[in-house]
């Protein structure tokens, strides 16, 4: 568990001054940051990614992140039009979130999304921005908004 | 509007940036958060990279500005040996073009204002 807080701390670090550095566009680094940590799940931790709509897509990850590498205890999605809320609870980086959002930062850099986001422009083509983050302990609720070009 | 006929409609912004200056040869609108809304941009580049460079430069050049007590920023240009690169904010959007390098500048950034009046209604 320290070495779980210690790497939070880390997360943190990085991502408060890249917020101070970037300003919100640091939330641009959303997407590169998911690329590279789905290519390594994919690569190192043999994370299977498939689906045809989002809502598979979202859920083949959750249930990846909750049961194999329990990074949360619980998550949610649910569908409507070209937005998906996801629900996360219990999550081992709720702690970043939260101190990030206690001090006015936008969190850019939860594994879920980040990965998730990677995955739907990947698998499906259908680039996704964070419409909203809220932090709730002990859930974080995750707003994606389905941008088609 | 719906979003899709907005996106239509600044994909139609830029195809006319394109034909009324000559000197601009690729162009994008992008989210600050890094998505792309519309684009002429060549084939090889990987627009979703960019667009992430494009809004991290802004967001990065913006704050140094602020920082240094410089007030807002009015654009970016960044030249380079084979062309230069503009981006403007409009909102919570970028305008990024891509322009030659021996452009008449003058005229470049007048019709590009001209493009930023027309995008601050989706901004």
């Amino acid at each position: 568990m320290e070495v779980t807080r210690f790497l939070n701390i880390i997360i943190y670090g990085f991502q408060k001054a890249l917020w101070e550095v970037m300003g919100e566009a640091a939330i641009a680094a959303s997407y590169p940051v998911g690329k590279s940590m789905l290519e390594i799940m994919k690569k190192e931790l043999g994370l299977k990614v498939a689906g045809e709509k989002p809502e598979d897509v979202l859920n083949g990850i959750a249930k990846r992140l909750t049961e194999d590498f329990k990074i949360a205890k619980e998550v949610n999605i649910s569908k409507s039009g070209d937005t998906i809320t996801v629900e996360i609870g219990d999550c081992v980086c709720l702690p970043v979130e939260q101190r990030l959002t206690n001090v006015g930062i936008k969190p850019f850099a939860c594994p879920f999304t980040n990965i998730a986001m990677a995955a739907m422009e990947e698998l499906l083509g259908i680039p996704t921005g964070i419409s909203s983050l809220e932090v709730n302990s002990p859930k974080c609720k995750i707003v994606f908004e389905m941008l088609r070009e | 509007m719906s979003k899709k006929g907005i996106f239509e409609e600044m994909q139609k912004i830029l195809v006319k940036l394109e034909e009324t200056t000559p000197d601009v040869f690729a162009s994008a609108i992008i989210r600050k958060d890094g998505l792309i809304v519309a684009s002429a941009v060549p084939e090889e580049v990987n627009k979703r990279v960019f667009a992430a460079m494009a809004a991290s430069a802004l967001g990065a050049s913006s704050r140094a500005l602020k920082e240094l007590k410089q007030g807002n920023l009015k654009r970016l240009l960044v030249e380079g040996e084979g062309g230069q690169m503009v981006l403007m904010e409009v909102g919570q959007l970028v305008l990024a073009t891509l322009i030659r390098k021996d452009a008449n500048l003058g005229l470049v950034f007048m019709n590009l204002e001209k493009v930023v009046d027309e995008l601050k209604k989706y901004a």
